[in-house]
């Protein structure tokens, strides 16, 4: 029984050594990484957290075709299959990965920016900590205008939350998610500088563009028309003499960019594959092909088409034809708006609920779009003559899924290409598994119940 | 009581039964007393006693003596060992014991089944020879680890692979292939927790003990085996019609094809014909040499190897060569010091077919793989190609399909390659300070440097796009152990106990550059590219142990173990690091009871039961409790800006994953041990899980790394071992291995299911972990039936075309088909899985086969969509109702049973007479045949090239069971000599 009282004194000086003497040696401090608690003190810190943001946007954008312009009748899919087929004939599964991968991109976006304001709001310089939150809530209010229109209710996250607290998983009205947006809005253009020292990052005058395009869409005509009479008059914007310079790689952050997600050739974090998908190079081999009823829609004489169509065979995007060697790391920005949308704005305020305008405003700025491509220029504009102007302008830019929304026309215009829908299938299903995920909080939209 | 006679002074020596080795330690004990002592270091022993006395004699692992005494006299002793099976001494992590005391499930591998057998890896042979794991080779790249998992799945994502510990450095499975066969003692399997539980939180998914072979003393021997030999894969004749089989089925049919026919008769023009399985699949050689050379003395024991193996594998652009070499010494300086070493460096090379095997053999029929002058004179653009130029679908205008190269090209002009150095070392000091007492000391650990290089051609892309990847990965683990043990012994009482603690330490590192745009095909290395991008990263972690464990051995009846591992670990935070892995167990020898000594025809029968806890702390992140910010970039003023990203939630509560294991087994055997059988059922259940919880990304991000969850494995295994007949002559000997698994998911932790979908931007499928159903489990739409061919439009172009999509049923009957008509429909994991090995030996020639199945098991094949459909079939007939179908891959469809039958290994050998070897000079020599695989018998209803493939998202226990394009079953025979000088 001796060697026994031994080993329990043994085990004893063991559990000892364990306990207490090994406690450095079980420190280990990230080598590659920075822990949290140790970051975002200093200003150039939250600044990195800013950049951050952007960088999440590159993400956010790089498939955003799929659910936006594929889903439109502008564009098909060459061979119709996977996802992107089942998107553009309305055919996704509620759990589909695309949809559901632009919804977790956005909400990353978003705790990227609430990062950023946490952080900075501890700040004590006004200057920087005004300007942080400014560009941040910016970032935010796109985000969430983006997933309000594809969406509709959805949860409203404004500041870090964790993943116990189940009351934020919680759908909230569409009115609700926009006092967010324009309230983000109204802050940044109060906060963020007219000019941003780093050309391209968010500026006043991008945030008041925003606004007038949140505004309008909740058909507040009056309060848009304020603001892109504010950004006609005063702004810093131009309408390119050329309609080709818009997208010219070598021209990029031109006068009529308004916002642009950038992106550079040859970096395997810095660029980006969507005008490969647009050809058909692409993973996905033509994701985003032309339909026969967008190619026909232009005229003969309008100068866009040359610009728009390179002259393949199956009429593929020409406005984002990458310089780079590695033609799946293309450098092409990705532009969210631009001059030529406040014109069409313009019209599309003055008109208002009715059915045509023929304000000499309206007309000067529609006109003025009309002339650069070429075309007569008219002295009565009805709401189909904006809608279509709005589709030969901004083709493949993403922007026609959500003027269909917006003119209520999706049912009608893809039924002329022969996709019949429910209206209520102008709202994504929310993500399976976002439902599966969210503790009974979160319901599925009407159509897909 | 005190006897008056002069005391007797009895010496001798110990030694094994049949061999001339000393035993050391051997218990020398006079009956009735506390009087006795040990063998010394070269099996020597003096004792006192009286006349009359008895003398026990007794050894772990042999059968006690008792000797009556009556004068002072040498008595040399040979201990027997105890029967066939029970003679073997269990090495169970710390310490060994013997395997009639073991008390935990742990499975020795008869080290025979491995010997001689062409396979690149040790592990590949143990698959069906232990019960209770499966060794699934899911990529069948030569030289590719194989997937081992011992009584199931647990972890979801922790890593769910056994633990390897290779002469007590612990290692994950990829230092598995270090060791080559020749040079291993022993294989041992700690399958419960309470035994795995000793080597505590990297326990829960078993572990598995290699030991090597040591020096003897008086015995030098030198070993030569060489084999060589030739791999094959079996082609199948059901993947692609021939170009005229085709032609002449499409042109009896009575189905028009207006769209398809001008193609078909331009391919009938064109009059080519290539069975891209003849192109793809290259017969290969296979070759190995290995030497090893054993010996020593009293004081020193050596033994050390080298081996060659080359095999370029059955597919064009594969192979793998492999240097390896062990240095195992052993120096007793004095009777209470030894010292000793080991070092095993290797180095291989790995070339890996570089696309997926079911790109490389989709190309058309009748697409040639060069460019000949008839094939030129039948394209238009002939001025562009000369003769001698790959060929590819998109030089032949209208009857093109694919815009794609031909499989041959995308094969044959990249390059996928693994150099990898890796080595195992330990040194080692051990000293006796008092009887029965042993302090050991060591210092090792081991050491992985693995290089990546890829490069693709324009010649192989489609695009003429060139690009190029290194990348390399560096490991390395130090481990520092101290351990006591004692030993004591007597009649009635056998104890032996151990204490100590260990220190180790992890680094890794990992570099990659990657570029494009090469200069030149002819320079596949970096310097003639672009540089696009790279990366560096470095991570830390350490752990610190405390380890006891008390095996008590009542009256060689009744087994007792009481272990316990403590476990402090830097992933996770300061308050949740240490953690306690206790293990209890027994056994109870029935067949030494009185009652049975009356039932002669049992010789053995053995009872235990055993309970412990074991955690999991595999494939988590070095810091993965900690929030952590990464350097990004973005693009800002038309230039790249850094910034710092947080990329995960902070768990500051992050702690280890546990399982809960109770195994309990009855062991008999009849007839003096010739049939023996052991039943054993478990029951583990692993909570507080490492799972990355998903949560609703609304937060921000999409999963949470925390403990929750619970999974149970329960099955039973059977093991049988019959020794049919063992006369001097001829012998038959069988041994049997069964299993069976349940999977259950027990809790997710709040979703009643985790969704995962598998290649959503092209062919996306879906996985589903469902609470009570398995981990796994695909989840389809149903078929309902198959569009007929006379609905496509263009029912015979291009060659093998069938319809994309099926009819699928309306499960809820809601009249319309919507994703709610989706539902499970298999899983991957077998009802069950066996082994069974004979081993017939007339005189000097042997035979031994080993058949090893698995039944029940499904697999999701996406392959057929790519042989079958060829995008073409798609456009339907008006007939077809548009609305009630969906594409193959989202329906069941895809699942086939993955059940198989494999004659794994046949070996005939033949062991020259002593009288032969004495002849000529030699002590042994053998000559062997050997085929891995020569049959193999798949489900019916599979219709790819290896039902075990599952090469891609194996990693992820979600979506295992995912197979598209795996690598085809090597089959191999060889023949191969044995000297022994």
């Amino acid at each position: 029984m001796k060697q026994i009282s031994h080993y329990i004194v043994f085990v004893g000086l063991l559990s000892f050594l364990l306990l207490y003497s090994c406690k450095d040696f079980l420190n280990q401090d990230p080598i590659s990484e920075i822990p949290e608690n140790r970051f975002f003190n200093t200003s150039e810190q939250v600044e990195a957290g800013i950049i951050a943001c952007y960088d999440g946007l590159q993400q956010a954008v790089m498939h955003e075709f799929l659910l936006t312009e594929l889903r439109s009748d502008n564009t098909t899919t060459q061979l119709g299959e996977g996802e992107a087929g089942q998107i553009d004939f309305f055919r996704e599964s509620t759990s589909s990965g695309t949809v559901l991968q632009y919804w977790q991109n956005y909400y990353n976006v978003i705790r990227r920016t609430n990062t950023v304001i946490e952080y900075a709001t501890e700040f004590e310089n006004e200057d920087v900590k005004y300007q942080y939150i400014a560009e941040a809530r910016f970032i935010r209010a796109l985000s969430y205008f983006n997933l309000v229109r594809l969406f509709g209710e959805i949860p409203l996250i404004e500041k870090n939350i964790s993943p116990d607290e189940y009351e934020y998983f919680e759908k909230k009205p569409v009115a609700e998610i926009y006092n967010s947006i324009t309230g983000d809005l109204q802050f940044a253009i109060d906060h963020l500088p007219v000019t941003h020292s780093a050309e391209g990052r968010a500026d006043s005058w991008a945030a008041r563009s925003f606004l007038a395009k949140v505004l309008l869409t909740q058909k507040d005509f009056g309060g848009a028309l304020s603001e892109i009479e504010m950004i006609i008059n005063s702004g810093p914007y131009i309408l390119l003499e050329s309609y080709e310079d818009v997208f010219a790689e070598a021209n990029e952050l031109n006068d009529e960019i308004i916002f642009s997600v950038q992106f550079i050739p040859d970096d395997n974090t810095e660029s980006q594959i969507w005008s490969a998908e647009f050809d058909v190079k692409g993973l996905l081999a033509g994701a985003n092909i032309p339909s026969e009823s967008l190619i026909d829609e232009f005229d003969t004489l309008d100068y866009r088409y040359d610009v728009t169509f390179k002259n393949d065979e199956l009429r593929t995007c020409n406005k984002f034809v990458a310089s780079s060697i590695n033609d799946m790391q293309a450098g092409n920005d990705y532009i969210v708006m631009r001059y030529a949308d406040i014109l069409l704005m313009h019209a599309e305020a003055e008109m208002g609920e009715g059915a045509s305008t023929s304000s000499t405003e309206a007309l000067q700025s529609f006109n003025a779009v009309r002339k650069r491509a070429g075309l007569d220029t008219v002295s009565i504009i009805t709401s189909e003559d904006l809608l279509q102007e709005r589709q030969l302008e901004f083709a493949f830019e993403n922007q026609r899924w959500f003027d269909l929304i917006r003119f209520d026309k999706s049912v009608e215009k893809l039924s002329d290409v022969g996709i019949d829908i429910d209206k209520e299938q102008q709202l994504y299903a929310i993500p399976d598994r976002e439902i599966s995920v969210s503790n009974g909080k979160l319901h599925q939209n009407p159509y897909y119940n | 009581m005190f006897s008056q006679e002069a005391p007797l002074i009895i010496k001798g020596k110990v030694f094994a039964d049949d061999q001339s080795i000393p035993l050391v330690g051997a218990s020398v004990s006079v009956k009735g007393t506390e009087r006795g002592t040990f063998t010394d270091s070269v099996g020597n022993y003096t004792v006192l006693c009286f006349e009359n006395d008895t003398l026990i004699f007794s050894y772990i692992g042999f059968i006690t003596q008792e000797v009556a005494v009556t004068e002072s006299e040498t008595i040399d002793i040979r201990l027997i060992h105890e029967t066939e099976l029970l003679k073997d001494v269990v090495v169970i992590g710390y310490g060994t014991i013997n395997k009639s005391q073991t008390t935990g499930a742990v499975s020795k591998l008869n080290v025979s089944t491995i010997e001689n057998r062409p396979v690149t890896r040790v592990d590949l042979a143990m698959n069906g020879a232990v019960p209770g794991i499966t060794v699934q080779q899911t990529d069948a790249t030569v030289g590719e680890a194989p997937v081992i998992r011992v009584r199931g799945t647990g972890s979801i994502s922790a890593s769910a692979d056994p633990l390897i510990v290779i002469d007590g450095i612990p290692v994950d499975n990829t230092f598995f292939d270090i060791v080559a066969s020749e040079e291993i003692a022993s294989i041992e399997v700690l399958k419960d927790a309470a035994s795995a539980a000793i080597y505590g939180s990297r326990g829960a998914n078993g572990v598995i003990l290699i030991s090597t072979k040591n020096g003897t003393a008086d015995k030098n021997n030198i070993t030569f085996n060489t084999y060589f030999g030739s791999k094959w894969i079996n082609k199948r004749s059901d993947l692609y019609p021939s170009v005229k089989d085709w032609l002449s089925e499409a042109n009896s049919s009575t189905v028009l094809d207006s769209l398809g026919n001008s193609k078909l008769q331009s391919i009938e023009l064109l009059g080519t014909e290539t069975n891209w399985q003849d192109v793809i699949f290259d017969a290969g050689n296979v070759t190995n040499y290995s030497i090893s050379s054993s010996g020593g003395d009293e004081k020193r024991s050596y033994f050390f190897s080298g081996n060659y193996l080359h095999d370029n594998g059955a597919i064009i652009s594969s192979g793998f060569k492999k240097y390896s070499g062990r240095i195992n010494i052993k120096n007793t300086i004095n009777n209470f010091i030894d010292i000793g070493a080991f070092i095993t460096p290797y180095y291989s090379t790995q070339e890996i077919l570089p696309i997926e095997l079911h790109d490389a053999l989709r190309s058309q029929p009748w697409l040639p793989v060069y460019h000949d002058e008839n094939t030129l004179s039948f394209i238009e653009e002939n001025n562009v190609y000369q003769i001698g130029d790959y060929a590819h679908e998109r030089h032949f205008g209208s009857i093109r399909n694919s815009s794609n190269n031909n499989g041959y090209s995308r094969v044959f002009e990249a390059t996928k390659q693994y150099n990898t150095f890796k080595a195992i070392g330990k040194a080692y000091l051990q000293v006796k300070p008092f009887k029965g007492a042993k302090v050991h000391v060591s210092i090792g650990g081991n050491y992985l440097n693995k290089e990546y290089s890829f490069f693709e051609s324009s010649e192989s892309n489609r695009n003429f796009r060139t690009s190029g990847q290194n990348a390399v990965e560096k490991k390395s683990h130090w481990v520092n152990e101290n351990l006591f043990t004692y030993t004591f012994s007597n009649q009635s009482h056998q104890f032996n106990g151990v204490a100590g603690f260990t220190t180790e330490k992890f680094v890794t590192d990992y570099i990659s550059l990657s570029g494009g745009n090469y200069l030149t095909n002819e320079i596949p290395t970096l310097n003639a590219s672009i540089i696009t991008g790279g990366t560096g990263l470095r991570s830390v972690s350490t752990m610190v142990s405390g380890i006891t464990r008390i095996n008590y051995f009542y009256n060689n009846t009744y087994s007792f173990s009481l272990s316990n591992r403590v476990d402090a670990s830097s992933k996770f935070g300061p308050n949740n690091r240490t953690a306690f892995f206790p293990a209890l167990s027994m056994g109870w020898l029935i067949h030494k009871e009185q009652f049975l000594q009356e039932l002669p025809v049992v010789s053995y029968l053995k009872l235990r039961g055993s309970y412990g806890r074991t955690g999991n702390i595999a494939g988590i992140g070095d810091y993965a409790y900690a929030g952590l910010v990464h350097p990004v970039s973005a693009v800002a003023d038309g230039t790249k800006t850094q910034g710092f990203n947080v990329t995960n939630l902070t768990n500051s509560e992050l702690k280890w994953e546990r399982a809960l294991e109770f195994s309990s087994a009855l062991e008999a055997g009849i007839f003096k041990n010739r049939f023996m059988v052991v039943l054993e059922y478990y029951n583990r259940l692993s909570d507080q899980l490492l799972l990355n919880l998903e949560i609703p990304s609304a937060i921000g991000y999409n999963a949470y790394l925390t403990n929750i969850g619970k999974v149970r494995n329960d099955g039973y295994e059977i093991e049988l071992h019959l020794h049919n007949i063992n006369t001097p002559n001829v012998s038959w000997s069988s041994e049997v291995s069964f299993s069976s698994n349940t999977n259950t998911v027990l809790d997710l932790g709040g979703p009643e299911y985790i969704p995962t979908v598998v290649d959503a931007n092209k062919r996306p499928t879906e996985f589903r972990a469902v609470v009570d159903g398995n981990i796994c489990a695909y989840y389809a739409y149903v078929t309902e039936k198959e569009i007929p061919r006379e609905h496509l439009i263009s029912p015979y172009y291009p060659i093998n075309v069938n319809a994309n999509d099926v009819y699928v049923k309306d499960l809820n009957d809601d009249g319309i088909i919507n994703s709610d008509d989706r539902t499970i429909v298999g899983s991957p994991f077998p009802d069950f899985v066996f082994g069974i090995s004979n081993s017939v030996r007339f005189k000097n020639i042997e035979l031994s086969f080993l058949f090893q199945g698995s039944i029940g098991g499904e697999i999701m094949n996406i392959d057929p969509y790519y042989y079958e459909t060829h995008w073409n079939g798609d456009d339907y007939t008006g007939e077809v109702d548009t609305e009630r179908i969906r594409a193959k891959y989202e329906t069941d469809y895809m699942i086939q049973d993955a059940s198989f039958l494999s004659l794994r290994n046949i070996n005939l050998s033949y062991t020259f007479s002593e009288e032969v070897c004495q002849k000529l000079k030699i002590k042994g020599l053998s000559i062997y045949s050997s085929a891995e695989n020569i049959m193999y018998i798949m489900a019916d209803t599979y219709t790819s090239f290896n039902p075990e493939g599952i090469n891609r998202f194996n990693e992820n226990p979600l979506t295992f069971g995912y197979q598209r394009g795996a690598m085809p079953v090597q089959r191999s025979a060889v023949v191969g000599v044995e000297f022994k000088l």
